[in-house]
């Protein structure tokens, strides 16, 4: 397994507040994410799960504590690791409701300077719609289409926002697979859920103690 | 830099498809091919007016061109998408402002000629010259209003009471764009464009990053 390790990004959190709406969600929110880890954040909606991944890709900030990238041994540049070594599925996914399938991934192919391959839509079981309109798609199928990202560049840390929600057996399979083989390669995966886990992985339990 | 081919596709294609630059461009051609019935038959007075009148209903309707230029990208994580990547935020609202541009500014420009002739003014040339040298800026001032407003209900209402002082530059120096002497009002209308163009794109991408946050 270690021959086939290509990433060596780890994530470490130190007493981190988390802020929502001006209010603190989560205190002391602290772990480490090493090369292969997967970590899943658990609770009920409103604790938090979705502010930290979105402290982590740099979308809001933290009050205290801190947030550090580690490539090996040496320290990361935080901004550049957001630029070029995180994978964001969160089910909003950026997708327009006025281009089609194939205009969608042509788009993404083209902003991480990539070319997809041919059978692209084959793997994620999308292969019969690529000429439909996205606003056109079904929950599943929009969440199908977001993970063709996951296949256009590959990058270390994915940050995953109730990934499986809406997802039919087969894309549940084919999600929890990606995981696994991103795991393998020396990935990292974080991924918030309120009901499911990830085999192997580490979890997080966080209360709702800001709420009333 | 990779990339900003792509950007510069998907965001021209969801704002041609969008409409919005049909909504400016007919609000513009009605309203000015209607407005001689306001002010009468006299052709003196009809072509004294023009360029003023145009000025305005031109500001007025590229306004509604600039409504929900970030909403989808805010609510659906388009943006998201965008700031995982390495292209500043400000440079891609920059093309969305330019994308916007050329939906609801630059048909005005085309047409303004017509009308202007229509109206009966000598300079034709000269009013094209000066929308298309003013615009620019109207239109960076709206795109960066729009980014301000992008998360209130009725925003697109807000942008137009905030707009319009800000216009004022073009109200002023755009009709005389086409006096006998327009070199200096020429060169202001650049001047607004350009001041514009060096400061929205950054106060849009603050308030972008601030809507995220």
């Amino acid at each position: 397994m270690a021959s086939m390790q290509q990433f060596q990004l780890s994530l470490h959190l130190r007493d981190l507040d988390i802020h929502r709406g001006g209010q603190v969600v989560a205190e002391n929110v602290s772990f480490d994410a090493l090369p292969g880890e997967a970590l899943v954040l658990r609770g009920p909606n409103g604790s938090g799960k979705t502010s930290i991944l979105r402290v982590i890709a740099g979308f809001s900030s933290s009050g205290i504590g801190s947030i550090e990238f580690q490539q090996g041994e040496a320290i990361a540049d935080p901004g550049e690791v957001r630029a070029h070594a995180i994978h964001w599925i969160g089910g909003g996914d950026g997708l327009a409701d006025r281009l089609t399938v194939n205009q969608c991934v042509a788009f993404w192919a083209g902003l991480y300077g990539t070319s997809p391959s041919p059978n692209l839509l084959v793997q994620v079981g999308l292969a019969s719609g690529s000429d439909q309109f996205v606003g056109e798609l079904s929950l599943g199928q929009r969440r199908r289409l977001a993970m063709t990202r996951l296949f256009l560049t590959r990058r270390a840390l994915w940050l995953l926002d109730e990934p499986l929600g809406g997802l039919d057996h087969s894309a549940k399979a084919l999600m929890l697979k990606l995981i696994a083989t991103h795991r393998q390669e020396g990935g990292l995966v974080l991924m918030a859920s309120h009901e499911e886990g990830l085999p192997h992985a580490k979890t997080l339990h966080l209360s709702n103690e800001a709420q009333i | 830099m990779k990339g900003l081919g792509s950007i510069l596709r998907r965001e021209l294609r969801l704002r041609l498809k969008g409409g919005a630059w049909a909504a400016s461009l007919g609000l513009f051609a009605v309203t000015a091919g209607l407005s001689p019935l306001a002010l009468g038959p006299q052709e003196a007075l009809l072509a004294a007016t023009a360029p003023a009148l145009l000025w305005v209903l031109a500001s007025l309707s590229l306004l509604i061109g600039f409504e929900g230029l970030y909403e989808e990208d805010l609510k659906k994580e388009g943006f998201t998408i965008y700031r995982l990547t390495p292209v500043p935020l400000s440079l891609i609202i920059l093309i969305k402002m330019s994308v916007a541009w050329v939906g609801s500014c630059l048909p005005l420009v085309l047409i303004s000629p017509a009308l202007f002739s229509a109206f009966g003014v000598e300079n034709v040339w000269q009013g094209a010259l000066g929308f298309l040298l003013g615009t620019p800026g109207l239109a960076f001032i709206s795109g960066a209003l729009s980014a301000l407003c992008a998360s209130l209900k009725r925003g697109t209402v807000m942008i137009v009471f905030l707009a319009i002082p800000l216009f004022a530059p073009a109200f002023v120096f755009g009709p005389a764009t086409l006096s006998d002497s327009p070199l200096v009002p020429f060169l202001i209308m650049a001047i607004f464009s350009l001041q514009a163009l060096a400061l929205c794109p950054f106060i849009a991408a603050a308030a972008i990053r601030t809507h995220m946050s």
